[in-house]
């Protein structure tokens, strides 16, 4: 009787491991969708070290690390950031969600500083951007000021500027990241000023938060590292 | 006239106000009843916890920071047992903070008795005693009959399972659907729709069989019994005031583990034994309902120790 238990329990085991193993891909993404904290290993292995405790999330000064819900699978609750809402800014210099991570999900020698960390690559849609268009910044951007819970103390002086140029100026990086670079268009002739992201790009976000144009003009995208081709 | 009275009045003190909200925290069973019961320390334990969490978050006093998955407390890590266990099958390499924290949850759980985490910390525990209760009133309401009672080994199918799965696969499968870290998160951070799933557990726990993810599922729980089977405090039985009432059998969520300590006790000179088992989680229920003070909490192997 006790060993046909025993079997009947290991059938059990089996069948659920089984289960278990194929449900997993249907619950993680092909494509990394969140842009993960500074420091982040490979997004397959981060889903095997993040134990969703939230170490990181509670040491973050500026409150831009939150936890994804069960929308992204197995990734629920592991810590994401929203660019748009609050980005990154590396004010804290030490990288404090990384001195944190319990279990090396983020990573101290992939973020011994600001510069070497590479949470994704910025992305411009001239499209949308004010720059190109050479228009001016003098509306509010449709963030509602108060609520912005960032470090900085927002001087509107700052932003009423002739052309646009609040992602390079805004940007904790600076020029090494981002510059604004001018070009002729070379069917019309009519020349412009565009963002240019560089190698020096660390993901962080801030440009995509300071976008004064619904949706962004400049966007994150998360793993992604400069010179790889976007999907 | 005057003694007939005081006689009657010890009377009614004596008779059991069996569910009433009084009893939920205070012994009336006892011989000398009007005593604090243990789940009134325990479920005061839990909420303790629980709130320390979130107000040391809310209030930024970092004194116990993250869940209960992994913390610190004062700057010094401690990770849970089973999410250890699931990290390393997963990850398959180890970190000096992640062995910190598990050595340490490993000492202390084996000083106060290994599932003392279920009884006193766990806040799904707290949510489970509450479902017993709202079982006993559908009970006497006559909407459920009787609940099934399944093989409580089969947990151990669980525990090797969502091991197995993240050493297949790379990726933590379990925590995501752990109704212990789903309720703690939510008090923590925001509250998320995994809610409903542990609502689901409760209510198959009240309708179908008892206490069903405790006894039968939590790997958690599991890790913590196997540690209990070596721990250091547990329920200790003493069969020379025990006056066979069967009291503690009603309250117990596993009362095998009784019954074998019955037996252990028979055949022990001072016909004492320690409640044994995986599935005791020194809620001391047992304790509050004895009226002869058959049950407490002692150490075991103090004797060889010392």
């Amino acid at each position: 009787m006790e060993r046909r238990l025993f079997v009947k329990y290991l059938g059990i085991t089996a069948a659920g491991t089984a289960v278990g193993v194929g449900v997993t891909p249907l619950l993680t993404e092909e494509q990394q969708t969140l842009l993960r904290p500074p420091g982040a290993i490979d997004e397959k292995k981060f889903l095997g070290a993040c134990i969703k405790c939230g170490l990181c999330v509670q040491i973050c000064p500026v409150d831009c690390i939150k936890l994804a819900d069960i929308d992204k699978g197995l990734a629920y609750q592991t810590p994401y950031i929203d660019p748009r809402t609050n980005a990154c800014d590396f004010s804290c210099k030490g990288i404090q969600c990384v001195l944190v991570c319990p279990t090396y999900a983020l990573v101290h020698e992939l973020a011994p500083n600001a510069e070497s960390v590479r949470m994704g690559i910025a992305k411009v849609i001239p499209d949308r951007c004010l720059a190109v268009q050479g228009k001016k910044l003098k509306t509010k951007s449709k963030h509602k000021w108060d609520e912005w819970k960032y470090k900085w103390k927002v001087n509107p002086a700052e932003y009423m500027k002739m052309i646009c140029n609040l992602c390079a100026d805004k940007c904790p990086i600076g020029p090494g990241a981002i510059t604004i670079q001018d070009r002729k268009d070379p069917k019309t002739g009519r020349e412009y000023q565009i963002p240019v992201v560089l190698q020096g790009c660390t993901g962080c976000g801030v440009c995509e938060m300071v976008c004064p144009v619904d949706p962004p003009a400049i966007i994150i995208i998360p793993g992604k590292k400069w010179g790889e081709k976007n999907a | 006239m005057h003694e007939n009275s005081a006689v009657t009045g010890t009377q009614k003190k004596e008779k059991p106000k069996r569910g009433t909200f009084y009893e939920l925290f205070i012994n009336t069973r006892k011989i000398r009843p009007g005593r604090i019961s243990y789940r009134c320390i325990r479920w005061f334990s839990i909420i303790l916890i629980t709130a320390t969490f979130a107000l040391s978050f809310k209030w930024a006093l970092d004194f116990l920071a993250g869940s209960l998955n992994g913390s610190r407390l004062m700057s010094f890590f401690l990770i849970d047992l089973y999410t250890g266990l699931e990290y390393v099958a997963a990850h398959k390499a180890l970190t000096l903070n992640a062995v910190i924290g598990f050595l340490t949850i490993l000492l202390f759980y084996f000083f106060v008795g290994g599932r003392t985490f279920c009884g006193w910390v766990c806040p799904y525990n707290l949510v489970a005693e509450i479902g017993e209760i709202i079982h006993e009133y559908l009970r006497k309401k006559g909407v459920i009959k009787k609940r099934r009672m399944y093989s409580e080994k089969i947990r151990y199918t669980f525990w090797v399972m969502f091991l197995l799965i993240p050493l297949i696969t790379g990726s933590i499968f379990f925590e995501s659907f752990n109704p212990v870290d789903i309720i703690n998160r939510a008090f923590i951070y925001t509250p998320t729709v995994m809610l409903l799933w542990v609502l689901l557990i409760l209510v198959f726990e009240v309708f179908y069989a008892r206490r069903f993810w405790c006894k039968y599922v939590c790997p958690t729980g599991t890790t913590y019994g196997m540690l209990g089977t070596v721990s250091l405090l547990r329920v200790r039985f003493d069969l020379n005031k025990c006056t066979h009432c069967g009291n503690c059998y009603k309250v117990c969520i596993e009362p095998t583990l009784l019954t074998d300590a019955l037996k252990d006790a028979k055949k022990t000179k001072d016909n004492t034994a320690f409640v044994k088992g995986v599935s005791c989680i020194n809620c001391a229920r047992c304790i509050d309902v004895c009226a002869y003070d058959a049950l407490k909490f002692d150490f075991r192997f103090l004797d060889k120790i010392l």
